[in-house]
């Protein structure tokens, strides 16, 4: 198990290395074809961030050939030394990377934590409660509070707790108490998105045959929601957190602006805006790395919590898991390949032949 | 009580008033309801039920799909959903399981009633081992503490026949075997011993073979002192393992019998048309290919006047494979036929060296377990895949060389009829139009002229022109299965391939759908391929069967030689395993003790096909 585990990271690892490489190219490449230069902004003037120190092409000789810089700039970014940027010549990508991700992870993990802590209940409530008020009230107010961007909440939030009742300071970075606005602005949306996924899951679960079964043998409604119910419905919430919580992490553009907070997202859009190649450049990277390592985690994680999975795995060689579509298409939940070998006996008929199919590919798969 | 059926007098049998004092489990006036959300009407399931069952007895509730039968178990354990309202007496124990509060119903639920499901693979939690789920509840019932607990499971998984117990205890529920799988659920609902088992079509979603198996199992636990009250749609298994039946049908209880009154004297109509409807194996004796029923001394009074026995034998198309084949060219000629699937981590050899001819006019059947390859090699014949290596001919020709155009006008000459008749419909085209796609496809003829074949062969397979332009939801699953079977006339093909078309649909709508492709083959001189796990339905309808094994064929001659003088042990266990519905169990043969069961033998098919009669080609052991 242990050197199966170790082969399968092995794996993933060289692959992640590719998908990384693939990513370098293809937004070098972009920023090839893009027409002008970060030396033709200098026109457009001082940014918000200091002073347009703008002027020569950092790049020294115009008209070098590109592939000499982006092999120049990939060489660093191996060793962790990607240079200075073109806007701050005095700082470079690396240490302006390092300052603002832990700005944005400070973020990122009490808000998926506030996600978690608020989604799971108010899923497995509306489940359980489903077609009642209950279930009704918290889908019409959770579709609504999806439907809202974060920055309207983070606007209504320093309206009412900064400006209104002065509890708290209305923008900007310098303690515990400027984490809390923008904590909840974040939260928002992922809580109401996975509270309905929790739903949906619940709602599948229960629909199970298993769980039945679990009431035929003399359980309480509860024991049987718990032990059974619950556990399977949370294991399929693992694939949506993890995505939630590398884009929280990552940055959120939006909300770091507009509170100013000095993240990664705010560098993203810096680098953006001044055509900063190896800013832009590294900060793609970082971007990239950080979603590939969440999503790897989060495969690892599915496995060791879901033993079907881990054993097709094996069976395939440890091949990914089919997973929620990040965010939006999480709505029309395509389970994974252990949800729909559930799923197969569910639909088919009540005949012999019907059933025999998911029996038989699953014995096909099991022998030994 | 729906008018159509049954006198008074019938139904004042049926429907005993007072409570049976002796009785383990006496229900009375049954009904069920369920509410549509959002205040709609209420629909009744199930109408005023009764029955008995005694301590010891075994009962077999059996009906159609939708008679309610599972509704009635299940509300037994008041185990269905929020929706639903249940009235009526259900005495069990001195207390009534209708009425009595929840927390002494949890009491009675798995402790002195379990439960057993028709999928084990969805009825154990996928995610937690045996152990959990076989202990777990002796814990919630106070019956044993943790250790004892596991003691206990184990025990009950010996019990069942499942091999090491102490091993496949902490092994989660795909790591079994479909056999096993449906033992330890078994194992799960009698660990606390019950007095009473109910299950639900324990044996549908299992092969023949293994279905011999588990109701051998049940035999056993009876022996244990278990009262058994099993639902199931196959008569045969009533039969087998049951002393009362109880027959449903629209939510209402239409007999009440003992199972040899029910077989050999049905007095409900319905009940008669159940068990014309059920199909039987018959063995043949090959020398004169005269029908006798393998039924026992009771049935063969009947069985005398009418020599053929067997209702579908005495007349219809079915006769005509009695006679002697005239020599005809070979349809299809597929030789060596080899499909190797590449899986990840490996290959599997779906098909392994498959010779196979079907002449014109001639009905192929393909029978054998799931798994052993002979969708694939339907797919095969029908190139809807290719062989990995073999040779293909179709009327002499070679199929396999075949590209574009010449693939496509050769795809009309062979159709396909599939299992599943409302997933083969387009859902969003009128029936008339799914008929008239293949013809809209090859671009034959105008659309006026597409639309009057689309009516004509519907009406050939007994949908009238007023519902032509309904959608196919619109239709039952047999009338969904004609239309199917009709699309797949349009181009007039000279092969028909159908895989399992019956096995989704109930006994009676089988009935009809046979009778309506032996007619249709009769009038069209279709060749048909005909695959299906059902050895009855094969016999019926094919003039040659070849069964299947791993992928290879293990045995294949005519029906008549197959069911008359079969001679590979694994045929001669298919057959044994069907379970006859007339005469006497000890038919069927001594149940196999649970010590044998756990051994699931490797069938050896490494020999050679051999003639041993004229077309009788039996896998040598190699």
């Amino acid at each position: 198990m242990v050197r199966e585990l170790l082969g399968y990271l092995a794996r993933r690892l060289v692959r992640l290395v590719l998908s990384l490489l693939a990513v370098s190219v293809i937004t070098f490449g972009l920023l090839q074809l893009v027409p002008g230069s970060f030396a033709q902004l200098s026109d457009v003037g001082t940014t918000t961030l200091g002073n347009s120190s703008g002027g020569a092409d950092p790049s020294g000789q115009e008209g070098a050939a590109g592939w000499l810089e982006y092999f120049r700039f990939m060489g660093g970014a191996i060793t962790w030394d990607m240079g200075p940027t073109y806007k701050y010549p005095q700082s470079t990508v690396e240490g302006l990377i390092g300052e603002a991700f832990p700005v944005s992870l400070s973020l990122a993990v009490p808000a998926t934590l506030l996600t978690l802590l608020v989604a799971i209940p108010v899923g497995m409530l509306a489940a359980i409660k489903k077609d009642k008020p209950a279930d009704y009230g918290s889908i019409f107010v959770l579709t609504t509070l999806q439907a809202l961007p974060g920055y309207l909440f983070a606007l209504l939030l320093m309206l009412i707790l900064a400006v209104g009742l002065g509890w708290l300071p209305v923008r900007g970075w310098a303690g515990p108490e400027y984490m809390i606005i923008p904590v909840i602005a974040l939260a928002v949306q992922p809580t109401a998105m996975l509270a309905r996924y929790v739903r949906s899951s619940m709602l599948e679960a229960l629909r199970d045959d298993y769980v039945t079964a679990a009431l035929a043998k003399g359980g309480s409604t509860r024991t049987v929601l718990i032990r059974h119910v619950l556990r399977n419905s949370l294991i399929p919430l693992v694939t949506v957190v993890g995505p939630v919580f590398a884009s929280l992490a990552t940055g959120t553009v939006f909300i770091e602006v507009l509170l100013g907070i000095p993240g990664l997202g705010r560098l993203f859009t810096l680098a953006a805006r001044t055509r900063d190649m190896p800013l832009l450049m590294g900060t793609t990277l970082f971007f990239a790395l950080i979603l590939m390592l969440v999503n790897l985690i989060v495969d690892v994680v599915y496995g060791l919590l879901d033993p079907r999975i881990a054993h097709q795995r094996r069976l395939s060689g440890w091949r990914r898991p089919a997973r929620p579509a990040f965010l939006v298409g999480s709505m029309h939940r395509k389970r994974s390949d252990g949800g729909s070998t559930r799923a197969g006996p569910r639909t088919a008929s009540n005949r012999p032949d019907a059933v025999r199919v998911d029996s038989a590919s699953s014995d096909a798969e099991v022998s030994g | 009580m729906t008018a159509s059926f049954g006198s008074s007098a019938t139904l004042d049998g049926v429907q005993p008033t007072a409570h049976d004092p002796q009785a383990l489990l006496s229900v009375r006036d049954l009904r069920v309801s369920f509410a549509k959300p959002r205040g709609g009407p209420t629909a009744t399931v199930v109408e005023g039920v009764s029955f008995d069952i005694e301590p010891g007895a075994s009962l077999a509730v059996v009906g159609e799909s939708g008679s309610g039968k599972t509704v009635t178990m299940r509300a037994l354990l008041r185990l269905l959903p929020e929706t639903a309202s249940v009235t009526g007496q259900a005495m069990f124990g001195g207390q009534d399981l209708i009425s009595l509060p929840d927390k002494q119903l949890r009491a009675v639920r798995g402790a002195q009633i379990g439960m057993v499901f028709q999928n084990a693979m969805s009825a154990l939690n996928p995610t937690r081992t045996l152990k959990v789920q076989l202990t777990e509840h002796l814990r919630w019932h106070g019956i044993t503490d943790r250790a004892h607990a596991l003691e206990r499971a184990i025990e009950a998984l010996d019990r069942v026949g499942i091999p090491e117990p102490r091993k496949r205890i902490r092994m989660y529920p795909f790591q079994l075997s479909g056999g096993q799988r449906q033992r330890a659920m078994i194992a799960m609902a009698i660990v606390a011993r019950p007095k009473l088992l109910i299950a639900d079509e324990p044996t549908t979603a299992l092969d023949v073979t293994i279905q011999r198996q588990v109701l051998d199992l049940l035999e056993v636990l009876r022996g244990d002192g278990i009262s058994l009250a099993m639902i199931t749609h196959d008569l045969g298994v009533a039969r087998y393992l049951c002393d009362d039946v109880v027959v449903m049908r629209h939510g209402v209880v239409v007999e009440a019998a003992t199972v040899d009154a029910f077989v050999n004297s049905p007095s409900h109509p319905y009940s008669r048309q159940l068990l014309r409807a059920a199909e039987t194996v018959t063995a043949l004796d090959p020398a004169t290919s005269r029908g006798r029923t393998v039924t026992s001394t009771g049935e063969a009074g009947h069985h005398a006047a009418a020599p053929t026995g067997h209702p579908h034998q005495a007349d219809g198309p079915g006769r005509a494979r009695q006679e002697p084949f005239e020599r005809t060219t070979d349809l299809v000629a597929a030789r060596d036929l080899v499909k190797v699937f590449q899986v990840p981590g490996g290959e599997i050899t779906a098909v392994r060296d498959v010779d196979l001819t079907i002449e014109s006019g001639e009905t192929v059947g393909i029978v054998g377990e799931s798994g052993s390859g002979k969708s694939t090699l339907a797919r095969l014949i029908a190139r809807l895949i290719e062989p990995t290596t073999g040779a293909l001919e179709f009327d002499g020709d070679d199929a396999l060389t075949l590209s574009g155009q010449d693939l496509k006008a050769w795809r009309r000459r062979v159709q396909l009829v599939f299992q599943n008749p409302y997933a083969s419909l387009l859902p969003h085209l009128t029936v008339a139009s799914n008929v008239a796609e293949p013809l809209k496809v090859h671009r034959v003829g105008t659309p006026a002229s597409r639309r009057a074949r689309a009516l004509e062969l519907l009406e050939l397979v007994g949908i009238p022109e007023t519902r032509a332009d309904q959608y196919p939801r619109q239709f039952s699953g047999g009338q969904q299965q004609r239309i199917a079977i009709a699309r797949a006339l349009a181009l007039e093909p000279d092969l028909l391939v159908c895989d399992e078309p019956t096995s989704a649909l109930d006994v009676s709508i089988q009935g009809q759908i046979l009778d309506l492709l032996q007619r249709l083959k009769a009038e069209m001189g279709l060749s048909m391929l005909f695959i299906t796990h059902n050895l009855a339905v094969a016999q019926r309808i094919c003039d040659r069967i070849i069964v299947m094994a791993n992928g290879t064929i293990v045995e294949s001659a005519t029906a008549a030689d197959l069911f008359g003088a079969p001679q590979h042990p694994y045929t001669r266990e298919l057959l044994a395993s069907v379970l006859p519905i007339h005469g006497s169990r000890a038919v069927a043969g001594e149940p196999i003790g649970t010590a044998a069961l756990r051994d699931e033998p490797e069938l050896d098919l490494t020999g050679e096909l051999v003639e041993t009669a004229p077309g009788h080609w039996v896998r040598s052991p190699g």
